[in-house]
């Protein structure tokens, strides 16, 4: 059973042909109750999120019949986005779908979204009994997700600079809850690392900007106190965590304002983010005490950095994780081809023995019941012996590749067609049991 | 079978030391560092129980047999603390420092005279049991005062690499380093006021001014004063830090110089 996967994605296609082909809910919907009209079709699972769409299907339809499909579909004209496909079977195939499921094909690094939309997309077309064939395929792709988050670091540290904030306050805090947060300057930034640290529980906001009003209207939405900006030291000194990112061309926070606000707490650990460029706060702070961080934004920056080496080195373990899987998801696969050409075998073999035996007993009706016996058992100890040899060597290529020829061989040889319920087969490999 | 236990404390605590630093790079190793860490606690607690067995007490008596009692404590320690706390990375640094500690100890002359305890009986070996435990206290103090500085260290620089992945937040560790002396504090005072209890019953007096004597009031004084600039100035962060493990290296002291300069009678 050939599996294949035609799609495109952030990296391949840009946001306007996305959108244009992108499948809503309900246009997904509507393939799955096309699909048993679609001819070769034995079973699809349609991904379509903002940053990819992606058909995957099981059976030998062709590239073409997939693309016309997806025409009809979205009333597209396959020209305008035949450019920005990839189109990958079998192996390569399920290697795309276990590093999309990882997060390793998102836009951010080992994300763990998609995993969700995977899965979602998956019980859609569970709902609609349309995943067929491709059943096993995405209970691997979900455990490769699962495995990758649980095993590996690749969804942790922050990739932006909303989330490193609040990552570093946390490297030194722990837990953010209990502290205080003073924001001074309620723009775009402000606004933007207020809500951040908002939705990580901290307990008391306060927010300070020149133009007073605008001060309000982000307290009210981070449930947030406002103050006078005149009133910096008061609260610094009160804050565990400090935000500047102010329009000011000059620092708003100055090392001899830092010094009388923080006076005889040099040691409580305090940590400020200048957000802001030009710095809102003169550099010599940081020198106030042991106990005091100051980073800007270029440090922020090398955090982000940082985390972005350390996600590609976890990535490295996700790579392993979906070769393994890959491995055993084959094996399984494989073990399922040759199944199919030993069943099949063995029942012609069957059939066969059953007819003849038949015929010839009733060309005999004068036999004992033990004779009768004996006739059918010689009969079933030939075929055994006969296929005995044969059996154990099919058994041995299930998993090799350079062995799918041979197998395809058997069924040519003793011309077997499969009576199991996925008939769809041309590859060489043969029949894929499925349904797990 | 002592030399088979020694060797697998040995190679347990070897490979536990190698694997727990490892794993600062590579989580997965420390799986296997546990592993080892529990074929040699295992092993250590074999030979610890014979031994106990054999000399009918507490096998602390000589400085050998106390070193090893103390490692046996710490990695015990370790081991509860692991269960409560996901306090993996501990490990890299306390291993590594309580293996070395036990070998030391492997090549310091352990004549057993299995009389040490039998005079005085329980008090002493009360004493001895809680005095252990306290610097067992302080040791950890010290390996969070470690983990502080190194984390504290990256942070200052911006240039976060290791230990800002790794190790438990800044604050956090301060404040189990300060319970950890907290901890202390009391067992060693009232391993002090036992020793002088015992003191009085063997040699007739309290306090001999014994350079040990001195010493472990010494220590205890320090960490005292430790917990006293804490609550009353303030004393947070990067100078408790440095403090703890400045502390400990008295205590280290107290083990070797110490018991090396003046072998005289006394106890641990």
């Amino acid at each position: 059973m050939r599996i294949q996967v035609v799609g495109l994605n952030h990296q391949t296609a840009p946001l306007e042909v996305r959108e244009r082909v992108s499948l809503t809910p309900d246009q997904v919907r509507q393939a799955y109750e096309q699909y048993g009209e679609v001819p070769e079709v034995a079973g699809v699972t349609i991904v379509s999120t903002c940053n990819r769409t992606e058909f995957y299907v099981a059976g030998s339809i062709t590239l073409g019949e997939i693309l016309a499909w997806w025409e009809v579909l979205t009333g597209v004209d396959r020209g305008d986005f035949v450019d920005y496909l990839y189109w990958y079977q079998d192996q390569e195939a399920y290697q795309h779908l276990f590093r999309v499921a990882a997060g390793l094909d998102s836009m951010v690094l080992g994300e763990t979204q998609i995993l969700g939309q995977v899965k979602d997309a998956y019980r859609l077309a569970d709902a609609y009994k349309a995943v067929g064939p491709l059943h096993r395929l995405f209970h691997y792709a979900l455990r490769v997700g699962k495995r990758t988050h649980s095993e590996t670091g690749i969804s942790h540290n922050a990739l932006s600079m909303g989330h490193a904030v609040v990552e570093l306050a946390k490297k030194v805090f722990g837990d953010l809850r209990p502290l205080t947060a003073f924001v001074v300057g309620s723009g775009e930034m402000g606004t933007l690392v207020g809500r951040h640290l908002a939705a990580n529980g901290i307990e008391h906001i306060i927010v300070a900007n020149r133009t007073r009003a605008n001060a309000d209207r982000l307290a009210q939405e981070l449930k947030a106190t406002a103050v006078d900006f005149d009133l910096l030291e008061e609260n610094m000194r009160q804050a565990d965590i400090i935000v500047t990112a102010t329009s000011a061309s000059r620092p708003v926070i100055t090392q001899a304002m830092a010094r009388r606000a923080f006076k005889g707490q040099t040691q409580r650990l305090r940590f400020l983010f200048d957000l802001a460029v030009p710095r809102d706060v003169e550099p010599q702070v940081a020198k106030l005490g042991s106990g005091i961080f100051l980073y800007d934004v270029d440090d922020l920056k090398g955090i982000v950095e940082a985390n972005r080496l350390q996600r590609q080195k976890e990535a490295i373990k996700v790579e392993r994780i979906i070769r393994e899987e890959q491995a055993i998801f084959e094996e399984e696969l494989g073990a399922s081809n040759v199944g199919s050409v030993i069943r099949s075998l063995r029942d012609k073999a069957e059939r066969i023995r059953k007819a003849e035996l038949g015929k010839a007993l009733n060309r005999l009706p004068d036999l004992t019941d033990r004779e009768r016996a004996v006739v059918e058992d010689a009969t079933r100890l030939m075929i055994n012996k006969l296929l005995n040899d044969a059996m154990v060597s099919i058994r041995s290529w299930g998993n090799d590749d350079d062995k799918a020829v041979y197998i395809a061989a058997v069924r040519d040889l003793f011309r077997l067609t499969d009576d199991a319920p996925d008939t769809v087969s041309q590859a060489p490999a043969g029949e894929v049991a499925t349904e797990g | 079978m002592n030399l088979f236990l020694s060797v697998m404390t040995f190679v347990g605590y070897l490979m536990a030391s190698v694997l727990y630093v490892g794993a600062l790079y590579e989580g997965r190793r420390e799986r296997w560092g546990r592993y080892g860490v529990l074929a040699g606690w295992a092993a250590q607690t074999i030979f610890l129980i014979t031994d106990a067995i054999t000399t009918h007490g507490l096998p602390v008596a000589t400085l050998y047999d106390w070193m090893s009692f103390f490692v046996w404590l710490m990695i015990s320690l370790f081991l509860v603390i692991q269960l409560r706390r996901n306090y993996t990375h501990i490990g890299s640094f306390l291993v590594p420092i309580v293996f070395l500690l036990w070998l030391v100890s492997q090549f310091l002359a352990h004549h057993n005279k299995g009389t040490a305890l039998s005079a005085t009986g329980a008090w002493l070996g009360l004493h001895i049991v809680l005095a252990t435990a306290s610097y067992a206290a302080f040791l950890f103090a010290a390996v969070f005062g470690i983990m502080y500085t190194e984390k504290e260290r990256e942070l200052k620089n911006k240039r976060v690499r290791l230990f800002y992945y790794q190790l438990p937040p800044l604050d956090e560790m301060d404040e189990v380093g300060s319970h950890l002396v907290m901890l202390g504090v009391p067992l060693l005072a009232v391993a002090l006021v036992l020793g002088a209890y015992v003191a009085k019953s063997v040699s007739g007096y309290y306090w001999t001014w014994t350079a040990k004597e001195i010493w472990s009031l010494v220590i205890w004084l320090v960490y005292a004063g430790y917990l006293t600039l804490r609550w009353v100035a303030g004393w947070r962060g990067h100078r408790a830090a440095v403090y703890v493990m400045l502390a400990f290296l008295l205590v280290i002291i107290n083990f070797w110089g110490i018991n090396t300069l003046f072998p005289g009678a006394g106890y641990f």
